[in-house]
């Protein structure tokens, strides 16, 4: 067991994560944090404000902004904002905003390079952003786990996995040219179970998407969509049904999927995440075109 | 998922209780090419069952694909995430993976076992700590 003098391994991750984000203040020019309003994000949140306590954290927060969030997770992430003084900058491709990409018309994968791939680099371009901080996490999935904490990017916001920095123990190499930049990731030693467990422990704000509650949800392409606005056709909406829900991961409400579910706090949640027999990811469309795709997305620019 | 405790189901507070206090240890894998270390990562992940069942089913399917194992589920692809790493069997860069017991949390680097996988910049780093030492 631990003694008195060690920390738990929350207050290491804590701290190391806290280490990360001061290091890349120290270093960098023009540093944002990416905003996607889920669970990981509002880990982050939570530990920059402790970072740099009590100023409120030196940078803006960013949203990629597809148009198909759900309605919740929008008021959620204004309101947030503001509670934390922080500027918020959203961006929504106008190019894709004009050619009214939907993921039921278009599907999933155009979807997705438009309005979040493409989005996140227009805006990259014109902030100019040197540093930006996200919420993912290696044990997500098999190319996450192999990416550094701090994840070089070139001039086209590319990754390549197969030169990466040497990143040894707790000393990250900024070093960087004009028009290259980082993408940082200082919830990366972090797991599903460890940022429930913190969030229960440190009482953080997360949306009420995570509970369960009832909701219109229907079937569609292979998962239980909620009925979150009235792009759902007609059509679709017909076979909808109330039931019991909640979301393990939130994201453009078409392409996320409900698991049915009785968890209502916290605990209950962890709970229901340590007997499941599948990943978080599992609800999300983006993953399974197949074996490669989030690394491929990745080396295109994807967070 | 792991922590196949039964606190789990019957009183999950406890169980909570229990896992805020737990220490951290880091270890990494070293070893020559092929001496099967991601092999027994992997071994370890799926013996202390933290592969999530979506996750199993597509390494069974890549196994047939890429796999060392003659279609047999190949445990090596559990780490070996990056699709250049799977079609040539081999660790081409490091993968964290992480467990835990109840009573510490794992967090484990699975390194790549020689040193031509190695970028000009890593093994000059390398080196340099060599000289350093
Ligand atoms: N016979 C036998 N083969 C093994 C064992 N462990 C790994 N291998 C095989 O050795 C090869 C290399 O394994 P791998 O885990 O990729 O080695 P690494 O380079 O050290 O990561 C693969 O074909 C494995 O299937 C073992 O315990 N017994
Ligand atoms: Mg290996």
């Amino acid at each position: 067991m631990l003694n008195k003098k060690q920390m738990t391994h929350l207050k290491q991750l804590e701290a190391e994560s806290i280490h990360i984000m001061r290091e890349v203040i120290a270093e960098f020019d023009n540093p944002a944090m990416l905003y996607s309003v889920g669970k990981d994000s509002s880990v982050m949140l939570h530990l920059a404000q402790k970072a740099f306590y009590p100023a409120p954290p030196p940078f803006p927060l960013v949203h990629v902004d597809t148009t198909w969030k759900f309605r919740e997770m929008i008021e959620f992430r204004d309101k947030r904002a503001k509670e934390v003084g922080m500027e918020l900058i959203v961006h929504i491709n106008p190019q894709g905003e004009e050619m009214n990409i939907s993921p039921f018309e278009h599907g999933s994968a155009l979807h997705t390079d438009i309005m979040k791939t493409e989005g996140l680099k227009q805006m990259l371009d014109i902030y100019k952003f040197d540093a930006v901080f996200g919420g993912a996490r290696r044990d997500e999935e098999k190319s996450r786990a192999k990416e550094r904490i701090y994840s070089f990017r070139d001039k086209h916001h590319r990754w390549d996995p197969k030169a990466q920095r040497p990143e040894l123990w707790n000393i990250y190499n900024g070093r960087h040219h004009k028009d290259e930049s980082i993408r940082v990731f200082p919830l990366s030693n972090w797991t599903e179970l460890d940022i429930w467990q913190y969030i229960y422990l440190e009482d953080i704000p997360i949306p009420e998407l995570y509970f369960a509650k009832e909701r219109e949800v229907v079937e569609y392409g292979g998962a239980k969509i909620m009925v979150d606005d009235n792009r759902v056709s007609d059509e679709l909406r017909k076979n909808s049904r109330m039931e019991m829900v909640r979301f393990r991961t939130l994201g453009c409400y078409p392409l996320t999927g409900a698991v049915e579910s009785a968890a209502t706090t916290l605990p209950e949640i962890i709970q229901e995440m340590l007997l499941t027999t599948t990943s978080e990811r599992q609800g999300r469309v983006i993953d399974q075109d197949s074996s490669g795709s989030m690394e491929k997305k990745k080396m295109e620019g994807y967070f | 998922m792991a922590n196949q405790s039964n606190l789990i189901a019957d009183n999950i507070e406890e169980y909570l209780k229990q896992h805020e206090n737990k220490g951290l240890l880091r270890l990494l894998t070293c070893g020559s090419v092929d001496d099967g270390k991601s092999t027994l990562i992997g071994r370890l992940l799926y013996d202390s069952k933290m592969i999530f069942e979506d996750q199993l089913a597509a390494i069974e399917q890549d196994s047939k694909k890429v796999g060392t194992q003659g279609g047999e589920v190949d445990l090596a692809l559990l780490v070996d995430g990056l699709q250049s790493e799977r079609e040539q069997g081999i660790t081409i860069d490091v993968a964290y993976r992480y467990f835990s017991t109840d009573r510490r949390k794992f967090i484990i680097a699975d390194t790549p076992g020689h040193e031509q996988t190695w970028s000009v910049s890593q093994r000059s780093v390398l080196k340099r700590l060599k000289r350093s030492i």
